[in-house]
C-alpha cells in the first residue's frame, strides 16, 4: 500500500500543474462586459428631465489625462443622450435645475480595485463636488467589486431632484463596461458605444412607465 | 442521453450477472479469480449532472485505484480521479432575482475535480470466467477549481469538500489465473465543493471508466 502513495501523489501534482486546459480565448467576445446597477427603491416615472456634460473625465497612464472633449467623447455622449431620449427622458441645460445627473469617465490601462461604496474616493478630483452647483457628498447605495486591466467606460447617475432632501447625491444608476482596447482609438470608441447601448437595454427598471 | 447511458450500463450490468448464472453451468470457480493486490488505471468520462454551472460531457480524465482483498468477495482499496470539465457560453444577459443588477457577457467556464477516496467493493460471484460484477462504494474528500473567463477578466475558486461516489461495474478476467484485469464501471460522483460565484452548494456528476490494471494472487 505504501508504495503507492509516491505514484498516487505524484500522478495528481503532474495532473494539477500540467493537465489544467488553457482555455480558447479566442472564442470570447472583445464586446465590453457591461455591468448596470438601478437603485430600485426609486420610481424612474418621477424624473423627467436630465443633464449629461459633453466633456468626459478621463484616465490613464499619464498624470495629466484628467478630461477629455472631442469626437470620440462626443459619440460616447450622444449614445448616452439617444438612449435616455428613448426612455423618456428630455435634455435640459444645468442651469435649468435637472432631475438626474450624469457623469461619464474613461479608464485606460489602469487597475482599480473596489469593495465597498465610496469608491471614486480613489479617484481624488474624478468628480467635482461642486460640479452641480452645490456641495453634497456622494453616496452610493451598493458595495461592489471589480477590476480594470485595459479600459472601462464608467456611467454614473445622481439623484439631483431630491439632493437637498437627501443632503447627497445619491446614485441611483450604475453603468460598468470593461475589457480589452486595442491601438485603434475608432474600434474602441465603437465598442464603448455598444456597450452603452446594452447597458441601457439591460436596465429595464429605468424605462419611464 | 445521461439517462440513456446509465440505464444501458445497468442493463449490461445485471445483464452480465444473469449470464454469469444461467450460461456458465460447465465452469463452476471454487473462489473468486480477484487477485490478492489489485492496481488500475482507468479513462475516466464525466457526465455533469446538476447543469447549474456547466452541462458539457468531459472526456477528460482519469482514475488510479488500489484494491486489497479481504475475502473472496470483499475488497477495501483507494482510489484517485481527475476530471476536467470545460465549456463555452454565448452573450448573455444575466439578471438578479430583483432585475436591479444585470452583466452581459460571453464566457468560458472550468471545472477540474480531483476525488480522493477510500473505497469498498462487494464481487459477486460469477459462474463464468470473463465477467464479474461489483458494487462498490468511496468516501473520502475532493478538490475542485472552476474557472470562469470573460473578456480579459477571470473569476477563480477553488476549495475541500467531502465527497461519496457509489459505483457499479464488473471485473474482466482475461483469463482465470491472469494478473491483467479490465475494468468497466459507471459511478456517481457527489461532493460539498461549492461554486460561491454562482451560487452552487454541491457538485455533482455520473462518471465511467474503462480501465485495465493488474494484480498480484501472492
Amino acid at each position: 500500500m505504501k508504495r503507492l502513495l509516491l505514484p498516487f501523489g505524484l500522478l495528481l501534482m503532474v495532473s494539477q500543474e500540467g493537465c489544467l486546459k488553457s482555455p480558447n480565448f479566442d472564442q470570447l467576445s472583445t464586446d465590453f462586459v457591461v455591468i448596470t446597477k438601478t437603485d430600485s427603491s426609486r420610481i424612474f416615472s418621477s424624473y423627467s428631465t436630465y443633464y449629461i456634460s459633453d466633456t468626459i473625465a478621463y484616465h490613464s497612464d499619464v498624470a495629466t489625462d484628467t478630461i477629455v472633449h472631442n469626437s470620440s467623447s462626443q459619440q460616447l455622449v450622444n449614445a448616452v443622450k439617444q438612449n435616455m431620449s428613448a426612455l423618456g427622458y428630455t435634455f435640459v441645460p444645468k442651469g435649468s435645475k435637472p432631475d438626474l445627473g450624469i457623469n461619464m469617465g474613461v479608464l485606460k490601462n489602469t487597475t482599480v480595485s473596489v469593495v465597498y461604496g465610496g469608491w471614486w474616493d480613489y479617484w481624488y478630483g474624478w468628480w467635482d463636488p461642486w460640479y452641480w452647483g452645490w456641495y453634497y457628498p456622494y453616496y452610493y447605495p451598493w458595495a461592489y467589486a471589480y477590476s480594470i486591466t485595459s479600459g472601462s467606460v464608467i456611467v454614473t447617475m445622481a439623484d439631483l431632484k431630491n439632493a437637498s432632501r437627501d443632503q447627497n447625491l445619491r446614485v441611483v444608476w450604475l453603468g460598468l463596461m470593461g475589457g480589452a482596447v486595442g491601438d485603434n482609438l475608432d474600434a474602441n470608441v465603437q465598442r464603448g458605444v455598444t456597450a452603452i447601448n446594452q447597458a441601457f437595454t439591460q436596465s429595464p427598471l429605468l424605462k419611464k412607465q | 442521453m445521461k439517462s440513456s447511458a446509465v440505464y444501458i450500463l445497468f442493463v449490461l450490468w445485471t445483464g452480465l450477472g444473469v449470464c454469469a448464472s444461467v450460461n456458465g453451468q460447465e465452469i463452476q470457480p471454487k473462489a473468486s479469480l480477484m487477485p490478492k493486490d489489485f492496481t488500475a488505471f482507468s479513462w475516466e468520462m464525466s457526465i455533469p449532472t446538476d447543469n447549474k454551472y456547466l452541462t458539457k460531457n468531459s472526456l477528460s480524465g482519469w482514475r488510479l485505484e488500489y484494491r486489497r482483498m479481504l475475502s473472496k468477495n470483499l475488497s477495501i482499496g483507494m482510489a484517485a480521479s481527475w476530471n476536467a470539465f470545460d465549456e463555452d457560453f454565448p452573450t448573455k444577459t444575466y439578471y438578479s432575482p430583483s432585475r436591479s443588477t444585470a452583466v452581459t457577457t460571453d464566457m468560458i467556464r472550468q471545472v477540474y475535480t480531483v476525488p480522493i477516496t477510500l473505497t469498498s467493493h462487494y464481487y459477486f460471484n460469477s459462474k463464468i470466467l470473463l465477467f464479474q460484477p461489483y458494487l462498490g462504494v468511496g468516501l473520502g474528500t475532493q478538490y475542485q477549481e472552476s474557472n470562469t473567463y470573460f473578456n480579459i477578466y477571470q473569476l477563480t475558486e477553488n476549495n475541500w469538500g467531502f465527497v461519496a461516489r457509489p459505483e457499479l461495474g464488473t471485473v474482466i478476467h482475461f483469463g482465470k489465473e491472469s494478473p491483467m484485469k479490465g475494468l468497466v464501471s459507471v459511478g456517481y460522483n457527489w461532493s460539498t465543493n461549492k461554486i460561491e460565484t454562482a451560487n452552487i452548494d454541491n457538485w455533482t456528476h455520473l462518471s465511467i471508466n474503462i480501465g485495465l490494471g493488474i494484480g498480484s494472487y501472492q
